[in-house]
């Protein structure tokens, strides 16, 4: 695999995660891209490439979203396209970027991706079950998808439950993960969940499918992230954070994978390795990671398959502070999925916008001090395909 | 509320368009069995069930009956399924020579212990359509 040693990201631009949309999310949209274009301080004029994350859990009527977000803009371009893979979206939007720009097609790239989580009125559950079991069933497949399961949730409580009783981890441990992530959004401009949070509160809290609850799951967000990539030379050495090494594994399962465990996933750790292997390092280089923990006990998992920490010890870890400032490495500086939000389709392109501002030494007063590498997953289905990207301060 | 939506749900279990899907419910309405396809050429048998391998990719495949016996993985209930009624308790099985395998569970979530002996046995939902379940054994 090339390594893309030209590669940077200059910009970054977000709107912040809330659970309602304060504008219709062509809107967001247009709204990050901007502020990502202008936090890189390029000319507009030189963005001439456009590559978007589709909303595609927002049940917005996505097709030709690209054409009409460009139009919106007005940014004439030489590539234009949306991408869309679960919650692997914006970061497949972002590789698209990142190999056109190393083809020559592009000279630099604005990233964009929005998402939100539709609600449905309790009252109407009917109607809304009527739509949801034909859009499931079709997403999850004919067999797997007649169970009736609609969120992934009681498939992630599976993987959970699973992991709790292979490595003796307790419930307490578990929720000391969300205790953890809710201490780092506190002081976060763009994050959903601020206020305090106990590990009495989440085990007291509703239980979504055992053993997670409620405080332990991602929640119901809308947001858009931007990020303009381009080549090292056309920016100052200020915005200069490189893309050192891309990842990337899709096992060939959807969901529950048939010959598997669902305690420690292949599409990590190989994504993973690939991109430590493209970058030339290792788990202990990285200083600043952002991870697509949708849950609590996935988080967890996350930790250990990724590298970071032995399997069965990622808890363990947290408990000890060693994930946090003061630690050797702080995993999810925004909050992560559960207290940052979790806009899917946008996701990943939040955790590249926390890393960049981390690297560049402009994270809001929540630096970590000195960090010069930094780590972003995200995964699809669960688990079944990753992309890992590691980013370097130049 | 089956009724109101099995209809969309029976047009989206043809979602891949294949005869493995048709004979696999039909098997399971019919012949009050379940089964699965398994590769002429390499042995490996698939799951869910296919008309090639995706194993080897060999386009011969053999219907072959699994179960009854498997062993509980995992366990979990859901607050609103989109099938079932309350309360829905879904799992996951390892059939021998096949894998892991999403389940209706037929039995109360405190019932249940991971590693226990399950058995298959047919659940039917309404006169169209029949799913698998597992029960514990005994």
């Amino acid at each position: 695999m090339p390594k893309p040693a030209d590669l940077v990201i200059a910009g970054v631009g977000a709107v912040p995660v809330r659970r309602d949309p304060e504008a219709p999310l062509m809107d967001l949209a247009a709204r990050a891209g901007r502020a990502a274009v202008a936090d890189a301080g390029v000319d507009p004029r030189e963005i001439d490439g456009l590559f978007l994350g589709v909303p595609a859990l927002s049940g917005e009527p996505w097709m030709m979203w690209a054409a009409n977000l460009g139009a919106h803009l007005g940014i004439p371009t030489r590539s234009l396209a949306s991408y869309e893979n679960g919650g692997l979206t914006a970061l497949l939007a972002l590789r698209a970027a990142a190999d056109a720009i190393t083809l020559g097609r592009v000279s630099a790239a604005l990233v964009i991706a929005s998402d939100a989580r539709p609600l449905f009125d309790v009252a109407h559950f009917e109607a809304f079950a009527r739509n949801a079991a034909y859009t499931q069933t079709a997403l999850q497949g004919p067999v797997q998808g007649a169970y009736g399961v609609g969120a992934p949730i009681p498939y992630y409580a599976m993987s959970a439950q699973r992991y709790m009783h292979e490595f003796g981890v307790a419930a307490e441990a578990v929720a000391e993960v969300a205790v953890r992530l809710r201490a780092h959004a506190a002081d976060h401009p763009l994050a959903q969940f601020r206020e305090p949070l106990s590990v009495d509160e989440v085990l007291a809290a509703p239980v979504l499918s055992p053993p997670i609850h409620l405080p332990e799951a991602a929640s119901v967000s809308t947001g858009a992230c931007a990020v303009v990539v381009t080549d090292a030379a056309r920016v100052p050495d200020s915005r200069r954070v490189r893309l050192a090494g891309w990842g990337e594994y899709h096992d060939p399962s959807h969901f529950i994978p048939a010959r598997a465990p669902l305690t420690r996933f292949a599409s990590m750790e190989r994504a993973a390795a690939d991109a430590f292997a493209a970058a030339g390092m290792t788990p202990g280089d990285v200083d600043v990671a952002e991870i697509y923990g949708v849950f609590a006990a996935t988080e967890l998992i996350a930790y250990e398959d990724l590298g970071f920490f032995d399997k069965g010890k990622a808890a363990g870890a947290v408990a000890e502070g060693r994930t946090t400032w003061g630690g050797e490495i702080v995993m999810n500086p925004t909050g992560g999925r559960l207290s940052f939000g979790h806009p899917a389709g946008a996701t990943p392109l939040y955790e590249v916008a926390e890393v960049v501002r981390q690297l560049r030494g402009d994270a809001w007063g929540r630096q970590v001090e000195g960090a010069t590498v930094g780590f972003v997953q995200a995964e699809h289905g669960m688990m079944n395909g990753t992309a890992v990207a590691i980013f370097e301060r130049s | 509320m089956d009724n109101l939506f099995d209809v969309f749900s029976l047009e989206a279990m043809d979602y891949f368009g294949t005869g493995a899907t048709r004979e696999h419910y039909r098997r399971l309405r019919e012949d009050r069995q379940l089964a699965t396809t398994e590769c002429t050429a390499c042995g490996e048998r698939a799951w869910p069930p296919r008309d090639f391998c995706p194993h080897c990719q060999g386009g011969e495949v053999r219907w072959v009956e699994i179960g009854p016996g498997a062993t509980l993985y995992a366990f979990t209930t859901q607050q609103r399924s989109l099938r079932f009624a309350k309360p829905d308790v879904v799992g996951l099985v390892d059939l021998p020579g096949v894998g892991r395998i999403l389940t209706r569970i037929g039995a109360p979530f405190e019932a249940l212990r991971i590693g226990m002996a399950m058995r298959f046995e047919p659940l039917d939902v309404n006169e169209r359509l029949v799913l698998h379940q597992f029960v514990p054994e005994g």
